[in-house]
């Protein structure tokens, strides 16, 4: 979705990142934005001027949850209603939602505590993990 | 027609993460037999890529039945462009990828960070629907496709259909097993659209003609791009690697960690931790395992100390084996493990790596 906004906002768009750095220009408002997420074991960095859209992932900040003041407030504010336009109808459609399949094998137990370390090391033993 | 599959690569060739791409594309190529009688064959498959000088896995190619290779020339672009990539396999699909290959009737990639963004903005570019996280994707009909797909972290499975002249399919990179890897070889694009033979070692020496195509990129195509950015240490990464330890809240705080990267150490592996822990600020949020974090996909995942929550499973179902550690024999960890031992991770990690001491491990 954030992509698509962008194309019909024309503006520049990153997804998915988990940082967020906002720039000031010469005349010290905000000016562009660097944003990085996380490629491979590697970060990507991305420079946008702004306005841009930009779509984040869980963990980039602490939520700022709503004092009640302000939750007051908000019952108060006004909220407008944007009818929208004739649009095509969905290419895709959704039938159903299943919970997938399990094996329904529960997992093998080594043993408890620090008396199952001969039994991990077999078991890193079977599975060739040690080198 | 041909099934267009958008492959990501580094260094090394085509990233493990396509492959699955490449699956799921050819079987969809492939069910096009029973849906259209016109085409018994079933359809062609296609791989595309970004860059002309990409090291490309000849082997993989052709064990994923991949019948042309595409490499997209953005000339002096060398970094990540998102909307640039796509402006790529929108063009391809407009023009096809050669003749014999008829139109394109969709195109495919692994539901990477990348793939899913690049595809999004081809759905963008192009007004086709797009379907993410596919399991499986089959052709019904001529610009009809049965899908499953996962949603919420993949706890669920979606049946849909997608009716487009085209679908834009990405594919759950831990959810289909991949086309076995060939032996490196290489599929040269110095030449435009001239057959060009891979060098192979590898088992099925197929000639794979490939396609060297410059789209047509508008000023706002290059508007993002991804900085250079380099290998956050010259170590195993926590994508790739054979063994992940994995800690949780029940690693009690930042000091528990010493013991687990002591372990990982040992085994050659690296240390991945739950949500939980980067939120308390413990351990880096790269180190997060997770459907927000970095997916994994190891031979084994030691998982001390972490209850299981769905999101963290969406990060590590694809790990081959996984031993939980943990006090509470009803953690969902616990009963989504192959292997359990019920205790403290603080008795039963310092025991175990004196085990592994005592055997010379250092």
């Amino acid at each position: 979705m954030p992509v698509r906004v962008a194309h019909l906002l024309g503006r520049p768009c990153v997804t998915g990142i988990k940082r967020l750095e906002v720039v000031a220009g010469s005349d010290g408002n905000p000016d562009r934005i660097i944003a990085g997420r996380e490629y491979a074991d590697a970060e990507e960095t991305f420079d946008l001027p702004l306005p841009a859209v930009v779509s984040v992932k869980e963990g980039i900040n602490l939520p700022r949850y709503p004092s009640l003041p302000g939750r007051l407030r908000a019952k108060r504010a006004s909220i407008d209603v944007v009818q929208l336009g004739p649009r095509p109808p969905d290419g895709l459609v959704k039938q159903r939602l299943r919970v997938p399949a399990t094996s329904g094998a529960r997992s093998e137990s080594l043993g408890s505590g620090a008396e199952a370390v001969p039994a991990l090391m077999r078991l890193f033993d079977d599975l060739g993990v040690l080198r | 027609m041909t099934v267009l599959c958008l492959v990501e690569t580094d260094a090394h060739g085509i990233r493990d993460s396509s492959l699955p791409a490449l699956a799921v594309a050819r079987a969809l190529a492939d069910s096009a037999d029973s849906a259209d009688s016109a085409d018994s064959a079933g359809e062609h498959l296609a791989a595309a890529w970004v860059g002309v000088d990409a090291v490309v896995d000849g082997g993989s190619l052709a064990l994923a039945g991949v019948d042309r290779g595409c490499a997209i020339d953005l000339g002096a672009t060398a970094g990540y462009a998102p909307a640039a990539w796509a402006r790529g396999l929108a063009g391809l699909a407009t023009a096809g990828v050669g003749d014999g290959f008829g139109p394109v009737s969709a195109v495919v990639a692994a539901a990477t960070d990348r793939g899913n963004e690049v595809l999004a903005h081809l759905g963008a570019i192009t007004g086709l629907p797009m379907a993410a996280n596919c399991v499986s994707a089959s052709r019904i009909a001529p610009g009809r496709c049965q899908l499953v797909r996962q949603r919420w972290a993949g706890s669920l499975l979606e049946d849909a259909v997608l009716e487009s002249p085209v679908a834009l399919l990405t594919v759950a990179t831990d959810a289909v097993a991949a086309q076995q890897a060939g032996e490196p070889g290489s599929a040269s694009s110095d030449r435009t659209d001239t057959p060009a033979s891979m060098a192979m070692s590898g088992p099925v020496p197929v000639p794979v003609p490939v396609l060297r195509y410059e789209p047509a990129l508008t000023g706002g195509d290059l508007l993002v791009q991804a900085a250079e950015s380099a290998d956050r240490s010259a170590g195993v990464s926590l994508a790739t690697a054979r063994v992940v330890v994995g800690g949780g809240r029940g690693v009690g705080g930042p000091d528990g960690f010493t013991m687990l990267e002591e372990l990982a150490d040992l085994l050659g592996g690296v240390l991945g931790v739950s949500r939980v822990v980067t939120s308390q600020g413990w351990r880096p949020h790269r180190q997060q395992v997770g459907q927000t974090g970095t997916k994994i996909s190891p031979e084994l995942y030691l998982a001390c100390g972490i209850s299981g929550a769905i999101q963290h499973m969406a990060g590590c179902q694809g790990a081959k084996t996984i031993i939980a550690i943990n006090t509470d024999p009803d953690a969902p960890m616990v009963a989504k493990a192959d292997y359990a031992v019920i205790g403290d991770l603080h008795q039963v990690i310092p025991a175990l790596i004196e085990a592994l001491k005592q055997r010379g491990y250092r």
